[in-house]
């Protein structure tokens, strides 16, 4: 597979150059060193002249030259070029020895490729085949512990979910922190979520991750840029990074059809032990007792006499069944090179009723029409339905009462889903699950009703895609134009069944939306790349680029369902709702871009690059802004002083890097912020229109200051390879909602102003070690690390802290000048009283306050250590920062290993110091009719000297665990090490392969998310309950836990 | 090479022309949002926004936070419930249990809500009275004269209006001492970041303000919209009468009792039976109940604000949910029966009309009486601001203090009360002076407006301390008037962002 990739870049980098010539003709075969197989795509020149071939399939060439050939040059990227005299030998027998270790990889870059020697930006780069087989649901989940510099979370084991991407941490308050993702040159569709202000949001009724349309078998690789001199040429767009994805492409030669597929099971990782209906029903009473109250829970027999013991899990969790298939054939000649896939996958998710189907279809190709124009496309048409219930999960839901991640935990062991005539226990009169013979409540809603019953989806298709024409002005001069576009339709559904749950209110209700967006993308590039003085080689690239967007959604709903027969909103209904959302928008962006790049010998590196951006949602005479960043590197093994056998033997390729420059983020800024707005509405039965929006002239784009500085090198002849960055970031202008007086009577009493700042800084540590290089065995590991320093330096005035709310209700985070963002924010506990069993508060002042929830009186429950009343703690003024929960250090340690037709590997991933506000513990405590965790039954105060964090249950009691309010008890360390990733593969042999007339054949298999090390007592460490949102990370609150994923593949080539 | 530069230049020129193609976008115009640019573009557009200042003043629009509702009722209720008309019975704080209790602070909800959406409204109205000048709507033949005229005299007549209960709400009444700190006055549109620091004024600046708005507005304004007779347009819109009556409670306000006697001979006449002889011509209305019900155009209603079906208050917005009894409303603060008004049988006997507009509801138990002025379900009952009976008592008032107890003053009581109980009139000989005939009038006055947001308005006005009320469920003690719970506090986000406020004291 390797090999396919060495080829992939040959081809980029020598497949436009081939020519044609007569007289003498040469030809022989070329193969690898590493297993002594053909080589297809080995560029063969004859010295000194134009006229060159490619090899073919079988490795073969034939050159015809006009002159008399001396040397044939042979080159292939990646493997070390060896210039062959020509002599009276006709018929060449070629043997190409791999370059060191593919460190002369390209990688792409902006608008372009580099040698990824010749790159003085920070770049890292994964390729697509170490993400292919990966069982996730997108490509980006699959970065997770790839990259230096680059942090993935997961949120959850939720289909569709998307994952909370930072590259080298927090770039914003308002407005995205998460990178820009290019495809194939064109700049993807933003993921519509609550933190995303640039689209208005029309929420999906079931999660869509718009970069799951994307097929991660199609992808070749993915560049992630990190500093300022990598991303300056994408400008106002370019703050939190750019990730580029490079599709595959069909090699000269080597025609094959390819078949991937696998079966995948999928479980939830970790769940919570929680009390059954015996230990319910003592501990419940219990808590009763402790304040005077009768019994309420008794047991209850099932229909076959055996007494209801329920464990909700089984109910909401499954293992989940999923199949993949891919199926692509690839090709190329001289003129053309086409690669098409057409990719599968159904299956379901580990909560029930959640599931998903998934079809996809890529066509690339390029044929070069002649010396002077070559054109291609790429396109790639997706199709999606995903079906999910409440899981609860996604940004919002936190506290929904239909959330199965809530239900799961507080739905209590006494009832059961089904009363015992076999219809659903629910009770009509309350609208809750039905209580049976018990006095108080037992849960919200009946889970396996809402499953069951209820319904919500989301159905997407996406076309993205382009057609380029590449035109040759001259040897060293190429033109380069592209029209691409990204068109996406989603269409939701939701359904809330009359008789339970969410829908009762209303007798049922029923929504749909629609959101449809459409992007086109037009870039002009002009490209000059020449050596001088056989040293000095310049490339210089300059462009246009505009992009424009249009966003259109609307949405309708009814209420009332006429009949239960129906279970759409197309069905039978009495009441017509007003639409619950509507949007018609659409941006602008006009840019001009360039950049240059000197080499010296390749021991000077130096590269300018720049834009400017015109943006539609700025004010008219402020809409451009100007970008840009340099970076210098240093080659010093290319030194007199460093070039010799002595050093090299112990270090080679000794590169010094930095980087400045100045990008931007646009993300906070809405379509339409500039402007003065006004909406209409209705006064008396006329319309009317209404002053809404008061514009800020004045916004412009969040500033973002990169400086790096980057050392790399190779020891021992480059069997270790080091990678070091340090980076600092300060990002000014940050857009933050500045209260006004309400006297004013602005719109809202906020407006939208650049006045935060904020820096990140760090190293980045990437080493990779090829351990053994055994003919049968190889073992090489990468390790990354990756440190981060985020502090808010600057909020505007009249803004001491930002808020940060969980779905509405919890206050959990606060972002404060001199702290990171995002800190956890809660008041402080101090155990347990041993002798009365109650909670421990400290007041600011470093008083003790005691809660005693069986007081009647609401103003004597909070008592100073001496008795007397306090007031009651609470988190305005009694809150401080219990820590934050961005991790200081993260990163990912891989090994692979080889044995003869075997393969190994090994991913790591892991974050280490930072904090986790564990809100389900805070929930898994409640004294209300929630059910508890075992903990609590085990270890609840019940006698004086009982030391415990658990205090005396008391009936009703949501304080002292902190269901009211974040508490310091609940608030732990993240730290963990994950084992992200094992797979095992068997690679059939050359031999018997070809004998049942396949190429290569492959069987895996693959573990994801298979063991998480942490003394974090919630279900994992990786978690993010409001979603990709800045201002509050680290929050676990009631989500279903991550997906444990085990899968068997077969990789098949023709 | 010659070849070469044109074919760069080809492609130059066809790039420029694509990208001159799109310039456009970079001004894109919003599909669902009208610009300011174009907001007065129309004459329909214009009458939208005057339509949108009305709709100001009932509610704020912008924000999902309906409680930001201003005289919608919430306003109302809060003049109401400060006076003693009125029990609790659910102690809920966002249905302004603080405010009947008098202990509010500057970040309780009502104080902050209020306060927000009345400013809000003052700011549109800013901003229209602004970019209908800059637009020279009239210049181009968008609109006629007259309608520039409606239009401006609509808008100040509103501006003066939001800030008169703003000052009931903020600031200590105009007659303990016209030197106290009034409102924040904004008379100019804000739009962006700029002024933030505003001070107070005095309390006599913010009248002044109130009338200079009215008395520019009034000749402005036509004097009927249609017909003389009333009609459910005279009622939502302001027009020359509306500023008129309005002016008759604003000169009481002041103690300014000969303007409010000029104000009222304008709108009434000087005999029984009185009406309006000039403009919409008002009179009572035959039955007291027949006011509280749809259209909510009697002779005698002059200004109210508008519900329909499809535009309710909101939820916990609308009179309904405060005293009507379930399950039309939420039956929350049933009448103080205990009140000295209330049992005041002699001069309101029984069978007084204005006694049978409620509904007895039992609560825990225990049965009391709702006021049943806003029985409708779902709540599109009008919300009053004012009617005829208190002009008439107002032109009493004053006539009384200029005259002294004079036939005409008697007579205008005796109308409104014989209306609704018959079996009483009242002579000049009743009283000795005209502080027993006021006496007289705002024993009136309260048994007519319970539950119109009048109460508290005649309460601060005559410096009068709030009464103590309250009954097994919640109570709550007498406010004297150098009480700082006399008045609201200026709330906390207008503290925290104006450094030059100064906070009630």
């Amino acid at each position: 597979m390797k090999k396919s990739l060495l080829l992939l870049i040959c081809l980029i980098c020598f497949g436009v150059t081939s020519a044609y010539a007569q007289a003498v003709q040469l030809s022989g075969t070329v193969i690898s060193s590493e297993d002594n197989m053909p080589l297809p795509g080995v560029s063969v020149l004859v010295k000194g002249a134009t006229s060159g071939a490619l090899t073919d399939a079988d490795g073969k060439f034939i050159i015809k030259s006009n002159k008399v050939a001396k040397t044939l040059v042979f080159s292939c990227m990646g493997y070390k070029t060896q210039e062959v005299e020509v002599g009276a030998t006709k018929d060449f027998k070629i043997t190409m020895e791999p370059d060191a270790f593919l460190v002369d990889e390209v990688v792409f870059v902006a608008y372009g490729v580099q040698s990824k020697r010749d790159v003085s930006g920070s770049i890292a780069s994964v390729k697509g085949e170490a993400l292919k087989n990966v069982p996730v649901q997108s490509f980006d989940q699959a970065l997770q512990g790839k990259a230096a510099g680059v942090n993935v979370t997961i949120p959850n084991g939720v289909i569709g979910n998307a994952p909370v991407i930072r590259v080298r941490g927090y770039n914003s308050i308002s407005g995205s922190s998460s990178p820009l993702v290019v495809v194939d040159g064109i700049p993807l569709l933003e993921n519509v979520s609550t933190g995303d202000r640039n689209l208005r949001t029309v929420r999906t009724a079931a999660p869509t991750n718009m970069m799951g349309d994307i097929n991660p078998g199609d992808i070749a690789s993915i560049e992630i840029l990190k500093d300022a001199s990598a991303t300056a040429v994408y400008g106002s767009r370019a703050a939190n990074g750019v990730i580029l994805i490079t599709t595959k492409k069909g090699v000269d030669g080597a025609s094959k059809l390819s078949y991937d597929g696998s079966v995948q099971f999928t479980q939830a990782s970790s769940t919570f032990d929680v009390m059954d209906a015996y230990q319910f029903i003592e501990h419940k009473n219990r808590a009763r007792a402790n304040i005077g109250l009768a019994p309420a829970y008794f047991l209850n027999n099932d229909a076959n006499g055996n007494v209801i013991n329920t464990d909700w899990r089984d109910y909401i969790y499954q293992t989940g069944f999923q199949h993949n298939h891919n199926l692509s054939f690839s090709g190329a000649n001289k003129t053309t090179n086409y690669y098409v896939s057409l990719g599968y996958t159904k299956g379901d998710g580990m909560v029930k009723s959640n599931d998903l189907e998934k079809r996809s279809a890529r066509f690339n190709i390029e044929h070069k029409i002649n010396k002077m124009f070559t054109v291609g496309s790429n396109f790639t048409y997706s199709w999606s339905l995903i079906n999910a219930p409440n899981t609860g999960s996604l940004n919002g839901d936190s506290f929904s009462s239909a959330g199965l991640g809530r239900t799961v935990f507080i739905t209590s062991p006494i009832v059961g889903p089904y009363k015992n005539d076999g219809s659903y226990n629910i009770d009509a009169a309350s609208g809750m699950i039905g209580t049976l013979n018990n006095t108080q409540s037992v849960g919200f809603f009946n889970p396996v009703f809402l499953i069951d019953k209820n319904q919500f989806s989301a159905q997407s298709e996406r076309l993205l895609g382009s057609i380029y024409l590449n035109v040759n002005l001259l040897k060293d001069l190429y033109f380069r134009t592209s029209l691409g576009l990204d068109n996406s339709l989603v269409e939701s559904k939701q359904f809330w069944h009359p008789e339970h749950g969410d829908g009762r209110q209303n007798g049922g209700l029923a929504a749909n939306y629609i959101d449809r967006r459409n992007r086109w993308n037009i870039t002009n590039t002009l490209n000059y790349t020449k050596t001088f003085l056989e040293k000095l080689k310049v490339t210089a690239m300059a462009g246009s680029e505009e992009q424009y967007t249009h966003i259109r959604s609307w949405s309708a709903s009814q209420v009332g369902l006429t009949d239960i027969f129906y279970d759409s909103y197309e069905g039978g209904w009495t009441t017509p709702q007003q639409p619950p959302r509507a949007a018609l928008e659409e941006n602008y962006f006009l840019s001009f871009f360039g950049r240059l790049n000197i080499d010296w010998n390749k021991k000077y590196f130096v590269e300018i690059s720049g834009r400017r951006d015109g943006y539609s949602g700025l004010a008219a005479g402020n809409k451009f802004g100007n970008f840009g960043g340099m970076s210098f590197m240093w080659n010093a093994s290319k030194e007199s002083f460093l070039d010799n056998d002595f050093f090299k033997r112990y270090i080679s390729d000794l590169r010094i890097k930095a980087s400045y420059g100045r990008v931007g983020n646009i993300s906070a800024v809405s379509n339409y912020a500039s402007l003065f707005l006004y909406g209409s509405g209705i006064y008396n039965g006329n319309s009317s229109l209404y002053f809404a929006q008061a514009g800020n002239a004045d916004l412009r784009w969040e500033a973002s200051n990169k400086f790096d500085f980057g050392l790399s090198f190779g020891l021992l002849k480059d069997k270790i390879q080091v990678d070091f960055n340090y980076f600092n970031n300060t990002v000014e202008d940050l857009i933050i909602q500045v209260p006004q007086s309400p006297s004013k009577g602005i719109p809202d009493d906020l407006i939208f102003q650049n006045i935060g700042s904020m820096k990140n800084n760090g190293i980045e540590l990437t080493l990779t070690s090829y351990n053994i290089d055994g003919k049968d065995f190889k073992w090489n590991t990468t390790l990354n690390l990756s440190t981060l320093h985020n502090e808010v330096t600057a909020l505007a005035p009249g803004v001491p802290s930002i808020v940060g709310v969980t779905s509405g209700t919890e206050t959990t985070n606060r972002t404060l000048v001199g702290y990171p963002i995002g800190n956890i924010w809660g008041v402080k506990t101090l155990g347990v009283d041993p002798q009365t069993g109650r909670r421990i508060f400290e007041k600011l002042d470093g008083r003790k306050v005691y809660y005693d929830h069986s007081q009647t009186v609401p103003a004597n429950r909070w008592k100073y250590e001496d008795g007397t009343n306090a007031a009651a703690i609470n988190i305005t003024e009694d809150g401080r920062v219990l820590g934050s929960p961005i991790p200081k250090v993260y990163g990912g340690l891989d090994n692979n290993f080889n044995y003869k037709n075997f393969d190994l590997s090994i991913g790591l991933s892991y974050a280490f110091d930072f904090k986790i506000y564990n809100g389900s513990k805070a929930g898994l405590r409640d004294q209300r009719f929630w059910n508890n965790s075992v903990e609590v039954y085990e270890t609840a105060w019940k006698n004086p000297g009982d030391i415990t964090d658990i205090p005396k249950p008391i009936w009703g009691d949501n304080v002292s665990n902190g269901s009211t309010m974040v508490q310091s008890q609940n608030v732990e360390k993240g730290d963990f090490v994950k084992l992200r990733n094992l797979s095992f593969g068997y690679n059939l042999s050359e031999k018997f392969a070809k004998k049942i007339g396949v190429s290569k054949l492959r069987l895996y298999f693959q573990a994801f998310n298979l063991y998480t090390f942490t003394k974090y007592t919630g279900a994992d460490p990786e978690i993010s309950s409001n979603g990709d949102a800045n201002i509050t990370p680290g929050v676990d609150r009631n989500s279903v836990p991550q997906a444990r994923t085990y899968s068997f593949g077969i990789n098949l080539t023709f | 090479m010659k070849k070469i530069l044109i074919k760069i230049s080809a492609l130059a020129a066809a790039s420029l022309i694509l990208t001159s193609c799109f310039q456009d976008y970079l001004d894109p115009i919003p599909k669902i949002s009208i610009s300011d640019l174009t907001a007065f573009e129309t004459a329909q557009k214009i009458e939208g926004q005057v339509m949108g200042l009305y709709q100001a003043m009932r509610t704020e629009t912008n924000t999902v936070n309906l409680s930001q509702a201003f005289l919608s009722g919430r306003t109302q209720i809060y003049l109401d419930i400060k006076g003693d008309d009125f029990w609790n019975l659910t102690q809920n704080q966002t249905t302004a249990f603080q405010t009947w209790q008098h202990n509010v602070n500057s970040a309780t909800n009502e104080v902050q809500n209020t306060w927000g959406a009345a400013y809000a409204a003052i700011n549109k109205i800013n901003t229209f009275l602004e970019g209908l000048d800059a637009s020279n709507a009239v210049g181009k033949n968008i609109i006629t004269e007259a309608k520039y005229k409606q239009y401006k005299g609509e808008a100040l007549s509103m501006r003066a209006i939001a800030y008169f209960y703003l000052a009931q709400l903020y600031a200590r009444p105009y007659n303990q001492n016209p030197n106290n700190l009034g409102l924040v006055l904004r008379l100019t549109a804000q739009k962006s970041s700029a002024d933030n620091d505003k001070a107070r004024s005095s309390i006599k600046d913010t009248y002044d303000q109130i009338l200079a708005d009215l008395n520019t507005a009034e000749p402005l304004l036509p004097m009927f919209y249609g017909t003389a007779a009333n009609s459910v347009n005279n009622v939502t819109r302001i027009h020359r009468n509306t500023i008129i009556a309005f002016k008759t409670r604003v000169y009481l306000h002041m103690n300014n009792f000969p303007a409010a006697l000029t104000e009222g001979n304008k709108i009434v006449s000087a005999n029984a039976p009185f009406s309006a002889s000039s403009g919409v011509t008002y009179s009572l209305a035959p039955t007291f109940a027949s006011i509280f019900l749809p259209p909510y155009a009697t002779s005698e209603s002059i200004f109210s604000i508008a519900f329909t079906s499809t535009e309710l208050p909101g939820t916990q917005n609308g009179f309904a949910v405060y005293y009507t009894i379930a399950p039309n409303g939420n039956q929350e603060y049933p009448m103080n029966t205990d009140s000295p008004n209330w049992k005041n049988t002699t001069d309101f006997p029984l069978t007084d009309a204005r006694r049978q507009i409620t509904r007895k509801s039992t609560v825990s138990g225990i049965e009391y009486t709702f006021l049943h002025k806003y029985p409708l379900n779902p709540n599109t009952d009008y919300a009053p601001i004012i009617r005829y009976a208190e002009v008439l008592l107002n032109v009493a008032e004053a006539e009384a203090k200029v005259n002294g107890v004079n036939q005409r003053a008697v007579s205008l009581l005796n109308a409104v009360h014989s209306r609704s109980e018959s079996t009483k009139t009242y002579s000049v000989s009743d009283f000795a002076n005209a502080d027993a005939f006021i006496d007289q009038l705002l024993k009136e006055r309260n048994m007519e407006f319970i539950g119109e947001g009048i109460r508290a308005m005649d309460i601060t006005r005559k410096l009068k301390p709030f009464p103590a009320k309250g009954n097994t469920v919640a109570s709550a003690s007498a406010v004297q008037i150098n009480d700082p719970a006399y008045v609201w506090p200026i709330p906390q986000t207008e503290m925290s962002s104006n450094s030059l406020i100064v906070q009630n004291q």
